[in-house]
C-alpha cells in the first residue's frame, strides 16, 4: 500500500504536498522521485521545489501554470511511483571527534551516561539519510541518530559555530558548512569543505544521499585541513 | 568595464539586487531579490533597461554618490529627498548626469527602500543566474564607502519619467491581505482572531529576511512540525508569540507553524514600512489573492506603457 498524499496551499503561487505525516527515508525518497517527475514535466514553469522530510514545496507562477494541472499530474505520477531503487550515493566524511573541537562532547557523554569511545562508536556506526538541506547553504539534516544520543537543542544558541563542526540535536546530526550561529551540540570537526560557491554544485549533498562518518586522529585532521580537500 | 559611480558615504545600506535566484533551494541557498519588485522594475525601465537588470537597493537612504562618467540614472521607491549638485529633484525619473555631479539621497522616514538604476545596468558577479546579494550567506557584491561601481559599458539613455500621481497607489491604506495557508486551520480560534483583528507593531529586528510583528501574543499550535519549504510572505509563529513574515532573504525551510501567507504584492508594502509602524491584516481567499495579483500586474503594465511610449 502506498502512503497517502495530501495537498495544502502555501501561497497563491505555491503548493505543499505532504506524505502521510511520517518522515521515513522511503517516503522522503518518494517525494524526491516525484520532484524529478515534476521538473521533467513542467521544466522552467516551476520556480522552485523543496523536498524536506515528509513534504514537497512547489513554487510556480499561477498565471502560467494552473494549480489543478499540477495536482492532477502529481496524483497520476505518484500512483506510478515505486521506490525500487534507493539512491546509492554515499558520502564518507572524516571526523576528528572529541572535546577539543566538540565543545559539547563531554556534556553529551555525561547526559547519555556513556564513555567517549561509546559516543564515537554510536555516532559513526550508522549510515545516515539526507532528509533535508536548508537552515544555511549546504546544511544537510541527517537522520536518525541512536536514541541514546537524543538531546533537545541548547537552550541558548551559540553566536558562532565554526565551519566543519559536527553537531547533534534531537534525532538529527549535521556538519555546519559555514561559520554561523547555531543551537546544536558540537561533538567533533570535519576537515572537508561542504559548501563552496566555486564548486559545481556548491554542496556535495543531495536529498536522498547517504552519509557515513569515519573517526580520524588529530594528525589526520591536521593533514586534511592543510590539503584543502573537499567531499 | 568602466567605473561609473563612486560611493562617497552611506554604503552600509546598499545591496545589489535583481529579481532573485530561482532553483537554488536544493543547495539551501535563499531566493533573495528586490524587496519591492515594482519599484525595482520601474527604476530599470526609466533608464531604458530590461526590467530585471542589476540595480542598487538602498535601505534608510543616507548616501552620497559621485558620478565619474556621463550616465543616465533613475531613482524610485520610498519618499526621499534627492539632491543633485545642491538642487532638489523628484524621484520616479531618470537624469543624464556628467562627471563630478554629486547625488545625495536622504530618506524621509515614511517608507524604507529606494532603487537606483543606471542605463546598461550595474556590473556585479552573477551567481546561479542572479546578481542578488545575500549578506548573511556572503553571496553577491559587498559595497563599501569609496568603492567605485562598474557597468559593462558606460551609456546614456533618453530621460524618462512617471507621473507621480500614477504611482501613489502603491502606498496602500488598508489591512494587508493574508491567505489561510499551511497550518492556518491548526491555530486556535483565539490565536486567529488576535492575529486578524488586532493591530501589530513592526519589531526592531526586522530586515530583508523577515519582519517581526510585536504587541500580540499569538499562541502557536502545540503540534511538532518537520521543517518544510517556506513561501515568500509565509507568517511563522515561534513560541515567543511574535509572528515573523518571511521575506526575500528567508531561509529555505523552517519548522515553526505558519498562520497564513501575505500575498506577494503586499510583501513589498510590508518591506517598505519602518520599524514601529502599525499594521493590520485581513484574511482573503486564494481566489481573491489571484484576482488581486492580476490587477497588480495590469497596473504595472500600464505604468510600463506610460514610461515606454513617451
Amino acid at each position: 500500500m502506498s502512503a497517502k498524499l495530501s495537498f495544502s496551499r502555501a501561497s497563491e503561487n505555491a503548493l505543499m504536498i505532504y506524505i502521510d505525516g511520517i518522515a521515513t527515508a522511503e517516503n522522503n525518497l518518494k517525494l524526491c522521485q516525484l520532484e524529478v517527475a515534476l521538473r521533467h514535466q513542467f521544466k522552467h514553469t516551476l520556480l522552485d521545489t523543496i523536498v524536506s522530510y515528509n513534504s514537497l514545496f512547489i513554487e510556480f507562477d499561477f498565471i502560467l501554470l494552473d494549480e489543478q494541472q499540477l495536482i492532477d499530474f502529481i496524483n497520476n505520477s505518484y500512483l506510478s511511483t515505486h521506490v525500487t531503487q534507493f539512491n546509492n550515493v554515499v558520502h564518507h566524511l572524516p571526523v576528528y571527534y572529541g572535546p577539543e573541537f566538540g565543545l559539547d562532547f563531554d556534556y553529551v557523554c555525561d547526559s547519555a551516561k556513556i564513555t567517549a569511545a561509546e559516543l564515537i562508536q554510536l555516532h559513526s556506526a550508522r549510515r545516515y539519510h539526507v532528509y533535508s538541506i536548508g537552515f544555511a547553504p549546504g546544511f544537510a539534516f541527517l537522520g536518525h541518530i541512536d536514541d541514546k544520543l537524543h538531546l533537545p537543542r541548547r537552550s541558548s544558541p551559540r553566536a558562532l559555530v565554526e565551519a566543519g563542526s559536527l553537531a547533534i540535536a534531537e534525532s538529527q546530526t549535521a556538519v555546519y558548512p559555514t561559520t554561523t550561529p547555531g543551537g546544536w551540540h558540537l561533538i567533533g570537526r570535519c576537515p572537508l569543505t561542504t559548501f563552496n560557491l566555486k564548486n559545481q554544485p556548491p554542496t556535495p549533498f543531495k536529498i536522498g544521499d547517504s552519509v557515513q562518518f569515519t573517526p580520524i586522529s588529530k594528525s589526520e585532521y591536521q593533514h586534511l585541513m592543510g590539503s584543502q580537500c573537499r567531499v | 568595464m568602466q567605473g561609473l559611480i563612486e560611493v562617497v558615504s552611506g554604503a552600509q545600506f546598499i545591496t545589489v539586487q535583481d529579481l532573485g535566484r530561482n532553483n537554488v533551494s536544493q543547495f539551501g541557498m535563499s531566493q533573495g531579490g528586490a524587496a519591492d519588485p515594482l519599484s525595482f522594475k520601474l527604476a530599470n525601465l526609466l533608464v531604458g533597461n530590461t526590467e530585471d537588470c542589476a540595480a542598487l537597493e538602498v535601505h534608510f537612504a543616507a548616501l552620497t554618490l559621485r558620478i565619474l562618467v556621463p550616465i543616465t540614472v533613475s531613482f524610485t521607491g520610498a519618499q526621499c529627498s534627492l539632491v543633485i549638485n545642491k538642487l532638489t529633484y523628484p524621484l520616479w525619473q531618470s537624469y543624464t548626469l556628467k562627471p563630478g555631479d554629486i547625488i545625495e539621497l536622504k530618506n524621509c522616514g515614511h517608507q524604507t527602500i529606494n532603487y537606483i538604476s543606471i542605463s546598461g545596468g550595474f556590473c556585479s558577479p552573477s551567481i546561479y543566474c542572479s546578481h542578488s546579494t545575500i549578506i548573511r550567506e556572503q553571496i553577491g557584491l559587498k559595497i563599501n564607502n569609496n568603492d567605485v561601481l562598474f557597468a559593462k559599458k558606460s551609456s546614456i539613455s533618453r530621460e524618462r519619467k512617471l507621473d507621480v500621481n500614477a504611482i501613489a497607489a502603491r502606498i496602500v491604506n488598508r489591512p494587508l491581505y493574508v491567505v489561510p495557508s499551511y497550518q492556518h486551520a491548526n491555530f486556535s480560534q483565539r490565536a486567529r482572531q488576535l492575529f486578524f483583528s488586532n493591530t501589530h507593531r513592526i519589531g526592531l529586528r526586522s530586515n530583508r529576511m523577515g519582519v517581526e510583528l510585536t504587541g500580540n501574543n499569538i499562541s502557536p499550535p502545540k503540534q511538532q512540525l518537520y521543517s518544510e519549504g517556506i513561501a515568500l510572505g509565509a507568517i511563522q509563529v515561534p513560541p515567543n508569540g511574535n509572528p515573523i513574515v518571511l521575506l526575500n532573504d528567508r531561509q529555505t525551510i523552517g519548522g515553526y507553524a505558519k498562520i497564513g501567507t501575505l500575498v506577494s504584492s503586499d510583501c513589498a508594502v510590508l518591506s517598505q514600512l519602518p520599524a514601529s509602524s502599525e499594521v493590520n491584516f485581513k484574511k482573503v481567499s486564494f481566489d481573491f489573492a489571484k484576482t488581486h495579483a492580476i490587477e497588480q500586474l495590469k497596473w504595472y503594465r500600464e505604468l510600463k506603457q506610460q514610461i515606454c511610449k513617451k
